[in-house]
């Protein structure tokens, strides 16, 4: 989305926030509306959860119902007013929403979804029985009526109060959307895997997916309360939890509008189709699934994707701005910004793996396996299918825990640690069968792998400080060179599944260059091309090399190798059988035996 | 020598495949007779997988007809074409990682439910006899062999759909130098003993040294076509594909 239809979105929206109060014909209107604004609020924060961590929460209504309490009882018992009762119920429910994080660590999908829910009645049987605190059934009465800065807050003030909340986490939230936080969100629930290749922590990302969405809910519940005066265990059911997750997927995941349109009609509908009486619950079900059926991305996500393609010529436009700005940055002569090693030392590191050993059950996929790759050289490593070349790279990137060995990456222990911690200290890597982000466009994923570079934090990225700014300007700058140079610009805003498979591998290099490693594993970077496309990879790798970056090359493509490689590690049967310079291992008799399978003509 | 083409099997005519605003394949004439091998190579994103996806019917062409075995069938879904004996083994193998070898191979015979028992039968033993590794590791998760294994795994599967058309793509995608001789030596003596076979390779060479005819793809339209020997010979094959010393200063 451009910069100018958000602004006048926000635009917008605030003028509906101003336009409703005066329009309002009565009392009952107007706190319709107030409701709406809470509800929002849930969906807002729902869809961080859901549109970008791309993960299910079917008990936001017993968030809702923690800040709601909280501040309810807060307020009738200790006096705490508007303010410190809602920053309250915020600091509660966060510390469960963190708390309801810590399952995805082993569960995701429909398993999340039962621990919800789970969640949300546990809450809501909490609320009923727990009748020294909550009232029971009966629920909370006379809570007072909000202040602020001593003012006692009329209708028409806690209005203009629930529509700067609103506005503000709609800005909030969208800019998050628009930052390395939205971005590594959306990275985690596509590909973890290469998320956590890339120095993301994928723990901590989902972690705060889970604290935002549910700090907007109890923010939402506290005001709630204050506006009613009067909670009770009714309006924080199963039910609810569902029409909160509905708001968000029936106006359209990922997207600001959605959730806000989602919320609108959600809060509206059922009042309109109260007219029906006794076929009011048939007519809203009715109405949801043939919308979901007909609107598969919701009903604003799939308006804009029918603007995407009705207007196919936007992109392009972009596209030529990536390249005037590429063209800009090479006559800068920025010559190491292009590879994305600006702030790294010059020379590679030194990869050292030590009597690794891996067993999965009885078998033994690697048997006290070394190897060095040096600084700066090209490493090539090679062996018949399932002799263990997969499993040293992942042992090697942190995904495997070797039973004993070492490995150390320019002198660090790196054995234990986990794949996100080994990329920041430098190690990235690319996948055999291509771990892109698929969804997001070809020059987003490369912003994801220039990740952990970034210096701005939360806050910064929701109120867009100049040091956010700045950051994003360098990162999308780091992008595009690293694009031009892989040849990828006319693609840049493509989404990345849409490339073909050999283009696909290359984006992955330009990904993993973002990060600015000191070492870069490709594993098959070859395999899908043609031989011209080969050559092309030779120059590129060579390149990489010369710019300080140690290279480490799983590969079949014998002629890429000996043409490239400085030296060469064969294994076989999960065991080292040859460490040595191309011509000869060329030579060996044993490699030729396990993996040429004839011996190969020299080289003229 | 191999025996004299029969009649045509697969014929494309005029074959458009567009995903969204983008064409990939811009009216691509193809032809293939019982009993050839026939290999189409091409740069990436030149179009090969998408003609591909178009004769299987993973993508319904937006013009052109596909007809085989002289039934039109460019509006007949995949499942359906499946049982009519076209057979396509995609890329990047596509086994069923999480279930057994065995049960990979029971749903490759998935579409011959009304065969009689025997028939299917038989073609398992054939196929153990092709591939000896398969039948050690009936029992073993799909997704624990080896790269080569997995391959050896899909084209099994391909070959107990009894196939009259064996479409293959990619067959050298991340294996080792000798499982590709022994893969590609293998399809040479199931076409030898009469299958049809249309291969999509990166590894040109490889395939046209296997192959009776190719079609050279670029920019979604048969840019050349011949036979295997010609095509070898053609100094624009060897510099795009053959790679013949051709290094480019990027």
């Amino acid at each position: 989305m451009t910069a100018r239809s958000t602004v006048l979105g926000f635009i917008l929206l605030a003028a509906l926030l101003v336009a409703v109060p005066l329009t309002a014909h009565n009392e009952y209107e107007l706190r319709l509306f107030m409701l709406f604004l809470v509800y929002a609020i849930i969906a807002l924060g729902l869809n961080v959860l859901v549109g970008l961590a791309g993960l299910i929460s079917l008990g936001q209504a017993g968030l809702f119902a923690l800040g709601a309490y909280s501040g309810a009882v807060l307020a009738t018992r200790f006096g705490f007013g508007l303010v410190a009762g809602s920053i309250a119920g915020i600091a509660i429910t966060t510390v469960f929403g963190v708390l309801l994080a810590y399952p995805t660590v082993r569960v995701r999908g429909v398993y999340l979804a039962v621990i919800t829910i789970a969640f949300g009645l546990i809450v809501e049987n909490a609320a009923i029985e727990w009748q020294g605190l909550t009232g029971g059934p009966m629920g909370i009465t006379n809570i007072p009526k909000p202040h602020l800065l001593g003012m006692r807050l009329s209708g028409f003030a806690y209005f203009a109060v629930l529509a700067v909340v609103l506005f503000a986490t709609a800005v909030g939230t969208h800019n998050m959307k628009n930052s390395r936080y939205g971005r590594a969100m959306l990275a985690v629930a596509q590909s973890e895997t290469a998320a956590r290749s890339l120095g993301i922590n994928a723990t901590a990302v989902r972690t705060l997916a889970f604290a935002i969405s549910a700090a907007t809910a109890g923010l939402a519940g506290a005001l709630y309360s204050f506006l009613n005066s009067y909670i009770s265990p009714d309006v924080f059911t199963f039910s609810d939890s569902i029409r909160f997750l509905l708001m968000v997927i029936f106006g359209g995941a990922g997207t600001t509008t959605g959730p806000l349109l989602g919320a609108l009609l959600l809060t509206y509908l059922p009042e309109y189709l109260q007219q029906l009486q006794y076929w009011q619950a048939f007519a809203y079900g009715f109405l949801l699934a043939a919308v979901m059926f007909v609107l598969p991305q919701g009903v604003f996500g799939t308006a804009v994707e029918l603007v995407r393609r009705l207007r196919p010529g936007a992109r392009t436009i972009d596209g030529a701005r990536a390249v005037e700005l590429a063209q800009a940055l090479r006559s800068q002569s920025h010559s190491r910004t292009d590879l994305g090693a600006d702030h790294r030392a010059h020379a590679g590191a030194e990869l050292l793996a030590e009597t690794l050993t891996v067993r999965f059950g009885g078998l033994i996929a690697l048997d006290e396996v070394s190897m060095q790759v040096r600084p700066g050289e090209i490493h090539a490593l090679i062996g018949p299918n399932g002799s263990g070349k997969s499993t040293l790279v992942n042992t090697i990137t942190g995904f495997y825990q070797p039973a004993h060995g070492r490995v150390a990456l320019d002198g660090t222990d790196l054995t234990r640690a986990s794949p996100h911690e080994i990329a920041r200290h430098g190690l990235a890597r690319t996948f055999q069968n291509t771990e892109l982000f698929g969804d997001l466009t070809v020059i987003e994923n490369v912003m994801v792998g220039y990740d952990q570079r970034f210096r701005y934090g939360l806050f910064d990225a929701a109120i867009r400080t100049p040091r956010f700014r700045r950051g994003e300007q360098v990162c999308g700058e780091v992008a595009a060179s690293l694009l031009g140079f892989l040849g990828l610009l006319k693609y840049a805003h493509e989404k990345a599944r849409f490339l073909p498979f050999g283009l696909q591998r290359r984006l992955e290099v330009a990904r993993a260059l973002a990060s600015g490693p000191r070492l870069l594993l490709l594993d098959e970077p070859a395999a899908g091309l043609t031989a011209k496309e080969i050559e092309e990879l030779d120059g590129m790798i060579r390149r990489i090399a010369s710019l300080g970056v140690s290279v480490l090359l799983i590969e079949h493509h014998i002629e890429l190798i000996m043409a490239i490689a400085d030296r060469v590690t064969v294994l076989d049967y999960g065991e080292v059988i040859a460490s040595d310079v191309p011509d000869r291992i060329q030579q060996d008799a044993r490699v030729i035996e396990a993996y040429f399978g004839a011996p190969v003509t020299a080289k003229a | 020598m191999r025996a004299p083409p029969g009649d045509m099997l697969l014929e494309v005519r005029g074959l458009q495949i567009r995903y969204g605003a983008a064409t990939a394949v811009r009216g691509v004439d193809l032809e293939v007779r019982r009993g050839e091998l026939v290999a189409i190579i091409g740069n990436n994103g030149a179009g090969k997988t998408s003609i591909l996806r178009g004769i299987s019917g993973l993508v319904r062409p937006s013009a052109g007809e596909v007809s085989f075995k002289g039934i039109l069938t460019e509006r007949l879904p995949a499942h359906r074409k499946v049982g009519l004996g076209l057979v396509m083994i995609p890329e990047g193998r596509l086994i069923f990682a999480d279930q057994t070898v065995e049960d990979n191979l029971i749903l490759g015979a998935y579409c011959r439910w009304r065969s009689a028992r025997g028939e299917v039968a038989n073609d398992f033993d054939r196929v153990f006899a092709l591939f000896p590794r398969l039948k050690e590791r009936l029992h073993q998760g799909a997704g624990t062999l080896s790269g080569g294994e997995q391959q050896m795994l899909a084209i099994a599967r391909g070959l107990l759909s009894n196939p009259d058309l064996l479409i293959i793509d990619e067959l050298s995608l991340g294996l080792a130098p000798k499982i590709v001789e022994q893969l590609m030596a293998l399809l040479h003596d199931l076409n030898a003993k009469g299958l049809t076979i249309l291969l999509v390779e990166q590894l040109a060479s490889h395939a046209l040294a296997i192959a009776n005819r190719a079609y050279v793809v670029s920019n979604g339209q048969i840019q050349m076509q011949g036979t295997a020997g010609e095509l070898a010979q053609s100094p624009e094959i060897m510099e795009t594909f053959l790679g013949k010393k051709h290094r480019r200063i990027m």
